[in-house]
């Protein structure tokens, strides 16, 4: 048990929509420095929106949500939002990259929007080489660079995704289902790449799939339905 | 990367609609400033259809109507000024110049107006730009004739050309057979104005006109082309209709104008010709407006055109806009990139608008001053038109709060997950 401050620490969040029953209720999570947990869940069960609290896109007026030691509840929606750019990586499913910037232009994006990632990495003129050196342990090839994400392989998009989460070599990056776009081959591929990366960078990992053949991949394994209001298997 | 340059970078990539986009607005613009140059040369030309005549005085009547029988050569002069008058005015010594005009007979529908020399030395237009001869000289006998460039160009006739002009306006070969006929010494340039519709002859050639009708009656043996023959070209008429001055000093302006209002041998009238023709152009105020009307919804018109296309292309563009928000965007970097993008491509709009504008006015603006003896102005926009393509952009950048504010919804709502 590390003696830091947990990545994730959240106690009695119970989220809904506005005008909605409440759809999430998660009485304990917490998560630790350079964790791997693995969280299965099918479609519509709640994932992405779990995902969307931690990540600070979603307000929790309830209950208690750290991370890093950074009270969510009590933070307003922009400081949330510049916390995100500094110090959360994000992959999803698919569509990771912004279809008019190169391959490098969409490593470097989050510098555009984080004030917090600028002053910790120290600009665009450091941050380049650790973005080509994070390309380049991706197995993206430098004559791919210059390229537009449509002319890449999805493999390589969702491996340029990972380049730009580990970017300032987050503590916590988010996946949502990085690989069901991927076939068999390169989900293996991707996830060992993925999680060695991460584990170079000392970053903890919160990854959703509803794929529980990967969960072989990480420390701990979660199921959503332990945090939904109410359960399928109940009803 | 900063967030202009995403925007030009996300334009960039949407090029072809984006060009659209931009032509449309561009095609606004140039009406907008098209639409409000030419109502402004128009309004300028009109009122300086007289310029470096400080008065024109005529027979005792409202202002409106002398600036018609003289200026514009319209509807009939209330009355005649003595010669005796006219000379004893134009001698005054603050009167720099005095050009006497005689009216009363048209030639083919165009009218003929008696003068002197001095029409053609100090008449002006515009600023201040003199009568130029495109062919020949002005007169110097009883019988020579100068067009107007309108009245030689409709009616085909050139210097040399004999041009028989009879009293009142029927051109009947029994009226005419006998008469002498004038020849033309020179045609003017275009000037715009309505110069280029009048046929001049001296003083002394509206005389001749008259003669042979001095009993009401035409005189067959042709004595008027005998005497006229002998007469010399400035020969002093009885009277005549009116007269244009100059003075040495525009402030001696008023004090000349109460004088000859005041005159005591005759009752005369002295305008302003400035003041009168903007006082005739202040009728057509409405059709003005209209202008303006119209300038505003061409500005309407393009700008949803622009609101259109922005919200067409941001459905497929949610997940670009979550990607964002995941790399840290706030919700105000979203509103910022959307409002930059519709700023830019209103920029873009007006750019290439008063481009194309200036382009069309430099190209065509030879062909319109030989037509038409003016023509829009070229070079920079005048501090009106920056001030309308302000409002341009400045309508284009507010236009794009909409797509904002529907961004701004969508992305509330799709979170991290738009697409997925």
């Amino acid at each position: 048990m590390s003696l830091q401050t947990p990545v994730i620490d959240i106690s009695a969040v119970h989220f809904g929509w506005p005008g909605e029953p409440v759809l999430l209720r998660i009485e304990k999570l917490r998560i630790e420095t350079g964790e791997r947990v693995f969280l299965r869940g099918g479609s519509g069960s709640g994932k992405s929106t779990l995902l969307g609290l931690v990540a600070g896109i979603h307000p929790v007026k309830e209950g208690q949500l750290e991370v890093l030691g950074c009270d969510f509840t009590r933070m307003s929606a922009a400081s949330r939002d510049d916390f995100r750019g500094g110090h959360i990586g994000t992959v999803f499913q698919q569509f990771n990259l912004v279809p008019c910037l190169d391959v490098v232009e969409n490593v470097l994006l989050p510098l555009t929007f984080s004030r917090a990632l600028r002053l910790s990495m120290g600009g665009a003129a450091v941050a380049r080489p650790r973005a080509l050196e994070l390309l380049q342990r991706l197995g993206i090839d430098t004559q791919l660079h210059r390229r537009l994400p449509a002319e890449l392989s999805v493999g390589q998009q969702q491996r340029v995704a990972v380049a730009r989460a580990l970017l300032g070599s987050p503590r916590l990056v988010l996946c949502d289902e990085p690989t069901s776009a991927l076939d068999a081959d390169n989900r293996d591929s991707f996830v060992r790449v993925l999680l060695a990366e991460t584990e170079a960078s000392g970053s903890a990992v919160l990854f959703v799939s509803h794929d529980a053949d990967l969960a072989q991949h990480f420390h701990r394994s979660l199921d959503i339905e332990a945090f939904r209001a109410t359960s399928r298997r109940m009803s | 990367m900063n967030m202009l340059s995403l925007a030009c970078k996300s334009l960039w990539s949407r090029r072809t609609g984006v060009t659209l986009i931009v032509v449309s607005i561009a095609l606004s613009v140039i009406l907008i400033l098209g639409v409000d140059r030419i109502r402004a040369e128009t309004r300028e030309h009109f009122t300086r259809t007289v310029s470096g005549t400080d008065l024109i005085v005529g027979a005792r009547s409202s202002p409106t109507q002398v600036l018609l029988y003289t200026v514009f050569r319209m509807g009939d002069p209330t009355g005649n000024i003595t010669w005796k008058s006219y000379q004893q005015i134009s001698a005054h010594p603050k009167v720099r110049f005095a050009i006497p005009v005689s009216l009363g007979d048209s030639h083919r529908g165009y009218r003929v107006l008696g003068t002197t020399g001095a029409y053609f030395e100090h008449l002006a237009y515009g600023e201040g730009r003199s009568l130029v001869f495109a062919e020949g000289r002005g007169f110097e006998s009883v019988f020579d004739a100068v067009l107007g460039a309108e009245v030689a160009a409709r009616l085909g006739y050139r210097v040399g050309d004999a041009v028989i002009l009879a009293h009142g306006t029927r051109d009947d070969g029994l009226s005419r057979h006998n008469d002498r006929p004038f020849s033309v010494t020179g045609v003017l340039a275009p000037t715009g104005t309505p110069v280029d519709s009048t046929v001049h002859v001296s003083l002394a050639g509206i005389d001749v006109i008259h003669a042979g009708w001095g009993t009401g009656a035409h005189r067959v043996d042709g004595a008027a082309s005998q005497s006229g023959e002998t007469q010399p070209a400035d020969i002093e008429p009885k009277s005549i209709t009116a007269f244009f001055i100059g003075l040495h000093s525009r402030m001696d302006v008023f004090l000349l104008q109460r004088a000859i209002n005041g005159f005591p041998g005759e009752a005369l009238t002295a305008i302003l010709p400035g003041v009168a023709l903007q006082a005739l152009w202040d009728l057509f105020g409405t059709a003005e407006t209209a202008l303006v009307v119209v300038t505003s919804l061409t500005l309407l018109t393009g700008v949803l055109g622009m609101i259109a296309g922005i919200l067409a292309t941001l459905n497929e563009r949610r997940r670009e806009i979550a990607v964002y928000r995941a790399v840290g965007a706030r919700m105000r970097d979203i509103v910022a990139l959307l409002v930059a993008e519709s700023t830019l491509l209103a920029l873009a709009g007006a750019v290439l608008g008063t481009g194309m504008l200036t382009l069309a006015t430099a190209t065509l603006g030879d062909f319109a001053r030989m037509h038409f003896g003016f023509a829009p102005s070229t070079g920079m926009p005048s501090p009106r038109e920056w001030s309308l393509l302000a409002v341009i952009v400045l309508t284009g950048s507010l236009a794009g709060l909409i797509p904002a504010w529907r961004a701004y919804r969508l992305s509330l709502h799709d979170g991290l997950t738009a697409g997925t």
